[in-house]
């Protein structure tokens, strides 16, 4: 027992791990190249299936397998079918299929918890304590992700903006591919089973320069700076009363780049991962911290899950075609459902609710706010966002509420009592240069127009952050 | 891509073989150094910083002295606790391991077992520490339990104990032993080494001393195995600034180790179950001690939406173990106000020093069971 448990745990992998590295990535890539056709897709189905065992818990296959057997066999169904009535009970069936596996595993306790908390308040009630326990199970890792991935496949299918996919295997390896399988990029079928098709005609074309150019720059990202800045910052959460002014700031600021750095970091691996099988998956980010505006933020932060809530959730509810007073509501919705999709927690519906404030308030005095200085746009732009992510790393709501009173100087104006803020205030310049001033990775076109000496310092630093894998932590956005 | 290979592997390979080459964990070729001697009342025995691990002591000390009364198995949260704290004539040996996993709890029973030096009772301090089922995230740690084994083999070897069957045995594999040679604190470990070198001092202090001649910058063992550690460590700190070291250290890094994943693993729950039935069948009185924390800390495990179930889960599954085996005592001080500890009668978040140390011992042993 001791010694599966043990090969268990040297399986146990992420992109930022020794085993995935050096055992996953290498077998996976090494017999991919050799095979094409319906091997090539059944083996990456198989092997992307591997990953989510060992990446967290093998249960976590069965509600992503109900997902995709469930769609792949109502989609062509759907296609086939001309009755509207059937048509709308079949999307209802996945729609319940899919949401339900969602809601069960991600927010029935919240809901539970929350009806209970409820009825103890005003009536003195307790209850509800073993259905709350069977219900507090472990959320897969990644279903927020591969529950819309499908969703968007369906409701076109519904729509009849895309075809049923008709290769079982060519579907599961949609849901499943490991690149982008636990956090993203959330990636829509036309953008992936095309790839995928061609991968099946002609076999694999890897392009090594530029996957792995993106790759090491996220695990560098990863490693060396949302890492390093996490361990600060959580030294200033964990007991946010004692937070005076300046930490408060440290914190959120600190914050701000510890989760650009991790996400993206994750986006980037994705895609250069993606990239050794010769597929592109899209952009997840674009500079976010140079946006000019809320608006414009949205266009470069986590650019997957906005264009997703834009389509199916703004546009249906009606976006802006009937008049500003629906246009602010739609807004506040879709922020709100866009900041519960990201926990089950109502600080993050709280944190959504947030930035659709922001969208309107951009919205409100978009002809005042265009014609300021950029320099202060972009500023008044990141503090905004920052201060935002409050909601968003705060432990609870009590916490939120006094670090926010702390940042906003309601608290008084305190130099920091604790430590020395050297180290932190280090990274956030760093970070603030880096985000500021350097140019996406997206932009470059891989190691062939990287300068020799850039590629030797890369190769240093990624050596570094090799040293550091065994202590990595997790992605921000598995939990999500 | 030529020069971002060359010099990715020109620096790992650098590092690579320089880890080799100084082996501070001694997994590759050294060999750790020994004390020859059982240490009496007065001597305590000084290691050197690096190239060495506290269980080379415990083990060898252990096999040189009597039978104590009590032994106490745990790991660096229990290394305090010293035989002044029992009450007069009462005979400890602290066999304590910082870092200890519940494997190092097991071959440590082990070691006793077949050094012969059974005692009537055994002080089991157990933390959420010891058990998780999430290694993912003690992978910092893991290679202590790799550790173990070369240890294991080498005392074996020295006939410090008789060569057992270990059903604990970890599968050593290449795998990892490979990826240690691309450690960070590994490789930190290995500057330290080479400076230390350099300097002069990396051996000056080893071995048996004086206590009163001990410098106060070192760590050291009494001969009851309880921990004297450095003036660095044990400095007088202020509410304050002991909060800034939890802060940073122990809530930032340690707890980190907790993460929302950690459970009581059913493999945890055996290999605890066979050594308390082991200590039956040997009629050994187990006192287990569920160690206190620090008040930040302990806030911080039992409110953080994280970590919260873990102390509950912890502690149910733990006191399961009372119904089952009634050699077996339970003594919960997570909750530093039930025993009288101080804040500030701690090193940091979850290191008592002796003074809470001695209450510890006093409020289990007068509230749960005598002597």
């Amino acid at each position: 027992m001791l010694r599966l448990q043990n090969i268990v745990n040297i399986c146990n992998m992420l992109f930022n791990s020794f085993p995935f590295l050096l055992l996953f990535l290498p077998i996976v890539l090494g017999i991919s190249l050799k095979l094409k056709g319906q091997a090539l897709l059944i083996w990456l189905t198989l092997a992307s299936f591997t990953f989510y065992a060992y990446a967290g818990h093998s249960w976590f296959l069965i509600p992503m397998l109900i997902t995709t057997v469930l769609d792949f066999y109502i989609a062509p169904l759907l296609e086939r079918t001309q009755q509207t009535w059937k048509r709308r009970f079949l999307l209802g069936i996945s729609l319940i299929g899919n949401l339900g596996l969602l809601f069960y595993f991600k927010y029935s306790g919240l809901i539970l918890l929350t009806c209970q908390d409820s009825i103890l308040k005003w009536f003195g009630i307790q209850w509800g304590h073993q259905l709350l326990s069977f219900l507090s199970v472990a959320l897969p890792a990644g279903i927020s992700f591969y529950t819309f991935q499908t969703l968007s496949y369906i409701i076109d299918v519904y729509r009849r903006t895309a075809h049923a996919e008709k290769n079982f295997w060519k579907f599961a390896c949609f849901v499943s591919f490991f690149p982008h399988l636990i956090a993203g990029p959330l990636t829509r079928h036309y953008q992936l089973i095309p790839a995928l098709s061609k991968l099946k005609e002609e076999g694999i074309h890897p392009r090594w320069r530029e996957g792995l150019f993106v790759f090491v720059i996220g695990l560098n990202k990863k490693i060396l700076f949302a890492d390093r800045i996490a361990i600060l910052v959580d030294s200033y959460v964990v007991d946010v009363r004692s937070m005076t002014f300046m930490t408060a700031w440290l914190a959120f600021l600190g914050y701000s780049f510890q989760i650009y750095f991790d996400f993206s970091a994750y986006s980037d691996m994705a895609i250069g991962l993606a990239r050794f099988f010769g597929i592109e998956l899209p952009q997840n980010f674009n500079s976010p911290y140079k946006a000019l505006n809320p608006s414009d933020f949205w266009r470069r932060w986590h650019i997957t899950l906005s264009q997703w809530l834009r389509d199916y959730l703004y546009i249906p509810l009606g976006g802006n075609r009937h008049g500003t007073a629906r246009l602010l509501m739609n807004v506040l919705i879709t922020m709100f459902l866009g900041g519960l999709w990201h926990g089950a927690h109502w600080i993050f519906a709280i944190w959504g609710l947030y930035h659709g404030g922001l969208l309107i308030l951009y919205h409100l005095s978009q002809s005042y706010w265009d014609r300021t200085y950029i320099f202060f746009q972009r500023i008044i732009t990141f503090l905004l966002i920052s201060l935002g992510w409050i909601f968003f790393r705060a432990n609870n709501f009590s916490d939120s509420k006094i670090w926010l009173q702390k940042a906003l100087g309601l608290s008084g104006f305190h130099y920091p009592a604790m430590g020395s803020p050297v180290e932190i205030v280090f990274w956030l310049i760093l970070g603030l240069v880096i985000t500021q001033t350097l140019p996406n990775a997206s932009s470059f076109k891989g190691f062939r127009t990287l300068a020799v000496p850039y590629q030797i310092g890369l190769g240093a630093l990624t050596a570094l952050a090799v040293l550091f894998l065994n202590y990595s932590s997790r992605f921000l956005y598995y939990q999500f | 891509m030529k020069p971002f290979f060359i010099s990715l592997g020109l620096c790992l390979g650098m590092v690579a073989a320089i880890t080799f080459w100084a082996d501070v964990d001694h997994r590759w070729h050294r060999i750790p150094v020994m004390p020859t001697r059982g240490l009496t009342t007065g001597e305590v025995w000084v290691w050197p910083a690096i190239n060495w691990d506290e269980r080379t002591f415990k083990i060898s000390q252990l096999a040189l002295q009597k039978t104590p009364d009590v032994i106490v198995l745990g790991n660096s949260h229990a290394a305090m606790i010293s035989t002044d704290m029992f009450p007069h004539q009462t005979t400890l040996f602290n066999m304590s391991i910082s870092g200890a996993s519940l494997e190092d709890l097991l071959i440590m029973w082990q070691v006793v077992k077949v050094s012969n030096r059974i005692p009537k009772r055994i002080v089991l301090e157990i933390d959420p520490w010891m058990l998780t089922a999430d290694i993912t995230q003690f992978q910092g740690w893991r290679k202590y339990s790799n550790y173990l084994n070369d240890f294991l083999h080498f005392s074996q070897q020295s006939g410090i104990v008789r060569p057992i069957k270990l059903w604990t045995t970890k599968c050593r594999n290449l795998f990892t032993e490979m990826t240690e040679l691309f450690s960070w604190i590994e490789f930190k470990s290995v500057l330290k080494y080479i400076y230390g070198l350099r300097k002069g001092f990396s051996s000056k202090f080893v071995g048996i001393i004086l206590e009163r001649n001990l410098p106060g910058t070192e760590q050291a063992f009494h001969a009851d195995g309880s921990r004297v550690y450095s003036t660095l460590d044990s400095s007088p700190k202020d509410r304050r600034a002991l909060e800034n070291i939890i802060s940073k250290k122990t809530l930032g890094d340690d707890l980190f180790y907790l993460t929302p994943t950690w459970s009581f693993s059913p493999g945890d729950d055996y290999r605890l179950g066979l050594l308390l039935h082991e200590m039956a069948i040997y009629h050994v009185n187990v006192l287990i001690i569920l160690p206190p924390l620090h008040s930040l800390e302990y806030n911080e495990l039992i409110q953080r939406r994280e970590y919260k179930h873990i102390f509950p889960e912890f502690v149910t599954h733990i006191q399961r173990l009372n119904k089952s085996y009634p050699n077996v005592h339970i003594c919960n001080t997570g909750n530093s106000a039930w025993n009288g500890c101080q804040d500030i009668e701690f090193y940091d978040g979850s290191h008592m020093r002796a003074p809470c140390a001695a209450k510890v011992v006093n409020y289990c042993f007068s509230k749960i069971i005598h002597l």
